[in-house]
């Protein structure tokens, strides 16, 4: 490595559409950066992505910031599809949905290779970036399916409103769950970490929106609601007191995710 | 036949109450009856939602997927995914080792159906359960008992369109025709075994007998025989994947498919569901039905042929252990030759907790013997879906699981002449019988080794527990570290590594062990 090579770090919002427009703008960079070298002979990580805020500058590098831009994320997506097939978009969205700040300086340096080797490169679990792609998607899957356990929805009156909490983006992938399974019913799930709420409304399909007036306080209506406390009566007495296990409980069901469960909030 | 219980409400009810040792009060309210109900039926260890896939979007609420969905877990560390209750506590009979028998003083509920549903579907509304898991103390007779399960049953399914998971627990005495309408509006049904052999049956549970109980399992075996027939499945255990629109009365009938070419009526020898392959510590009236009887469901009425199934997730069943004087072995056979002789998708264990004073009982301090629950679940685990069978991993010489150690793992370490295995090499079977390899990781190592050269690092981020697996793999002709193939120093490594998973290590002393312990450094 020369001790000249500048890095370039590519700054975006901590959006999905951020970071695909910055994955746009790595590949137009990378495009420029090897019109006279190959690829190969520059430092692998040339090209950084960070997203998010709390990023730190560092020394003999180039920042850019990226403004998102619909257009161009949704050219990364059609290429990726188009070039790469549904399974890696699959795994490429996953990931997206990680929270990692970090994760589009992977997702690059995966669909460089990509790419490079098409379609079966997913299979190539021995590779360190596509082992590191499958963990973050096995992550994002993973909390995806708690949350569709463990959503609670509370009875406003003439909707059902939920507040989950999770660390990935998770509403792209529980939504479609919980419209199959109330169909008739109106919905709101609020994700407070990530400040957007999924809306269903009854008998349509359900969309995401960023409308600051979905994040509401349930206290007094769970306190109002006979159910919630019926269920508390429920969750204590279908204890068996001699099998007492709390670590059991806690391994099975980590303490992060009992933020919105009532039996927990007593 | 929909408003069969309307027809028969009341007709079953004998004009005295046959309950003595009830303390019956008046005007419970539904938080009190929840309580009563719910910590009675909690000795039920089952509580899966899965074996069908349902859709949603139908007329009412619900759907359900085959995996199953798990919604909190107890602090006894056990997942809850139904609202688990009875119906009632009153109960005619008088089984020694349960909280509701008949000479108990204890405060007795009954639910009325639309409490039940309104409990049911409003806790599935906010994302509490997957649904109901329904079963009853004897109330009057099995046949009023059920006929009142039923009620629920079609207000649920018909009234209320209610999509989501049903179990119901079959009640021994129980009209198979009332069972056959029981059948086509639940998921999944268990009738319990209660104790592994009918001597120790006869001994704890003396209004029941051991042919009594196979008989409705038999039922509700032949049923789904039956009316997977009719659909044109022959998988008798798959899941099985249904339509919203499944229990609609408007929902036209599909042809007959299988017509009556392999429709089975309950004949009690027939051979070709009881082929028990393994030897028998077990009587045979244990595990199969003796008593010849007349009555088939058949699985092609009206219902059979819309697109409903005859109890699509299929039938389990339960017995208590650490109540009687079963060895792991009968245990085990017994659980071997029930999967073989009535298609059961599950045998749950559950570990006896000491609910009465009672001589034929284990003493009131006893503690339930969880380890041991937890060793034959290993094992139930390894007859299903790993290929072993019950002979292979106890015999009557070595009656019992080590406590200590995993049975896969006792399995191993006593035919350590079959290792070590290479893991780039040996086909998915032989991979499944190594410690620290599941199904999942056997799998993703076959997919693997096809693209790439396998090593220890990788092996690893497949999901292979090297601290199991280590002793008993080669990958490349290499194993991960030199270790001599002694059975007590890989036992001792075992039994330390396993420790922090325990269900309970009370008692028990664990120290790593070294190579130094056994002269070998
Ligand atoms: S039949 Fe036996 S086990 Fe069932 S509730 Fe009655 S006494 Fe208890």
């Amino acid at each position: 490595m020369s001790e000249t090579q500048t890095h370039y770090i590519l700054h975006c919002d901590n959006s999905i559409d951020g970071l695909l427009t910055a994955l746009f703008e790595a590949f137009a960079l990378k495009k420029k950066l090897t019109a006279h070298t190959a690829w190969e002979s520059l430092p692998a990580d040339i090209i950084s992505i960070v997203c998010g805020e709390g990023s730190n500058y560092s020394l003999f590098s180039t920042w850019t910031e990226v403004t998102t831009d619909e257009r161009k994320a949704l050219l990364t997506v059609q290429t990726i599809q188009k070039r790469l097939g549904m399974r890696i978009y699959d795994a490429v969205f996953h990931v997206l949905c990680h929270f990692d700040p970090s994760r589009g300086t992977l997702l690059f340096h995966f669909l460089v290779k990509a790419f490079q080797t098409g379609p079966r490169t997913i299979d190539r679990l021995a590779d360190p970036h596509v082992m590191a792609m499958m963990e973050y998607d096995r992550k994002v899957s993973n909390e995806a399916h708690f949350f569709i356990e463990l959503t609670r929805f509370t009875a406003l009156p003439g909707t059902l409103y939920s507040r989950i909490a999770p660390k990935c983006t998770v509403l792209p992938f529980i939504c479609d769950h919980f419209v199959e399974r109330y169909y008739h019913e109106n919905f709101i799930i609020y994700d407070e970490t990530h400040h957007i709420a999924a809306i269903h409304k009854a008998d349509e399909e359900w969309f995401l929106t960023d409308d600051p007036s979905m994040d509401v306080d349930l206290s007094q209506f769970q306190d109002a609601d006979p159910f919630t406390s019926l269920w508390g009566v429920f969750f204590d007495s279908v204890a068996i007191r001699q099998r007492r296990n709390i670590r059991c409980q806690n391994t099975m069901l980590p303490k992060w995710y009992r933020k919105h469960m009532e039996e927990f909030s007593r | 036949m929909e408003h069969f219980f309307d027809s028969h409400t009341n007709t079953l009810a004998p004009k005295q109450t046959p309950v003595h040792g009830a303390v019956i009060q008046e005007d419970l309210s539904v938080e009190q009856k929840l309580t009563i109900l719910s910590d009675a039926a909690k000795y039920d260890v089952a509580c899966t939602s899965s074996g069908v896939a349902r859709k949603g979007r139908g007329q009412g609420m619900g759907n359900t997927q085959a995996s199953g969905i798990c919604h909190t877990f107890g602090s006894d560390g056990r997942c809850i995914s139904l609202l688990k209750i009875l119906l009632s506590n009153e109960c005619i009979y008088d089984c020694k080792y349960c909280q509701n028998r008949s000479s108990n003083d204890v405060l007795r509920a009954t639910f009325t159906p639309d409490e039940v549903c309104t409990l049911t579907l409003e806790f599935y509304r906010r994302g509490y359960i997957e649904g109901l898991f329904l079963s009853s103390g004897v109330l009057h007779n099995p046949n009023y008992t059920m006929e009142r399960i039923y009620e629920v049953l079609y207000k649920l399914r018909i009234v209320h369109r209610f999509n989501g998971y049903i179990h119901i627990k079959g009640i021994p005495g129980v009209d198979p025709v009332l069972l056959e309408q029981i059948g086509y509006l639940c998921d999944r049904m268990s009738v319990n075994l209660e104790l592994p052999t009918a001597k120790s049956l006869s001994e704890l549970a003396p209004n029941k007998t051991r042919q009594a109980i196979l008989k409705p399992m038999k039922h509700i075996q032949v049923g789904i025989h039956n009316n997977r027939l009719t659909h044109g499945i022959t998988n008798m255990k798959q899941s099985m994947l249904m339509e919203a629109d499944a229990y609609d009365a408007s929902t036209p009938a599909k042809p007959i498919l299988g017509m009556h070419s392999g429709a089975l009526t309950m004949r009690a020898a027939d051979s070709s569901l009881s082929v028990v392959k393994a030897a028998k510590p077990y009587a045979p009236e244990d595990v199969s039905l003796t008593e010849q009887t007349e009555t088939s469901i058949s699985g092609q009425t009206a219902y059979g042929t819309t697109g409903r199934y005859f109890v699509p997730a299929g039938q389990s069943t339960q017995m208590i252990i650490g109540g009687s004087k079963e060895t792991d072995f009968e245990l085990l056979s017994i659980t071997q030759a029930l999967y073989q002789s009535f298609d059961l998708k599950r045998v749950f264990f559950s570990a006896y907790v000491p609910l009465n004073d009672d001589a034929a009982l284990p003493s009131l301090d006893t503690k339930p013997p969880l380890l041991r629950e937890h060793r034959l679940y290993q094992a139930d685990w390894l007859l299903r879906f790993y290929g072993f069978a019950a002979d292979e991993l106890l015999s009557e010489s070595k009656p019992f699981f080590n406590e200590q150690i995993d049975p896969k793992c006792d399995w191993a370490l006593r035919h350590l002449g079959q290792f070590p295995i290479e893991v780039s090499k040996a086909g998915y079977y032989e991979l499944l019988r190594i410690p620290g390899i599941g199904v999942k990781s056997a799998r993703r190592i076959v997919q693997t080794r096809r693209e790439c050269t396998l090593d220890y690092q990788v092996l690893k981020k497949l999901g292979v527990v090297l601290k199991r697996a280590q002793y008993f793999i080669t990958c490349n002709g290499r194993m991960l570290h030199h270790i001599p193939m002694n059975e007590r120093f890989i036992t001792n490594q075992l039994i330390y590594s396993e420790k922090p998973y325990l269900p309970s290590t009370d008692g028990i002393q664990y120290v790593q062990p070294t190579l130094f312990d056994y002269g070998m450094h």
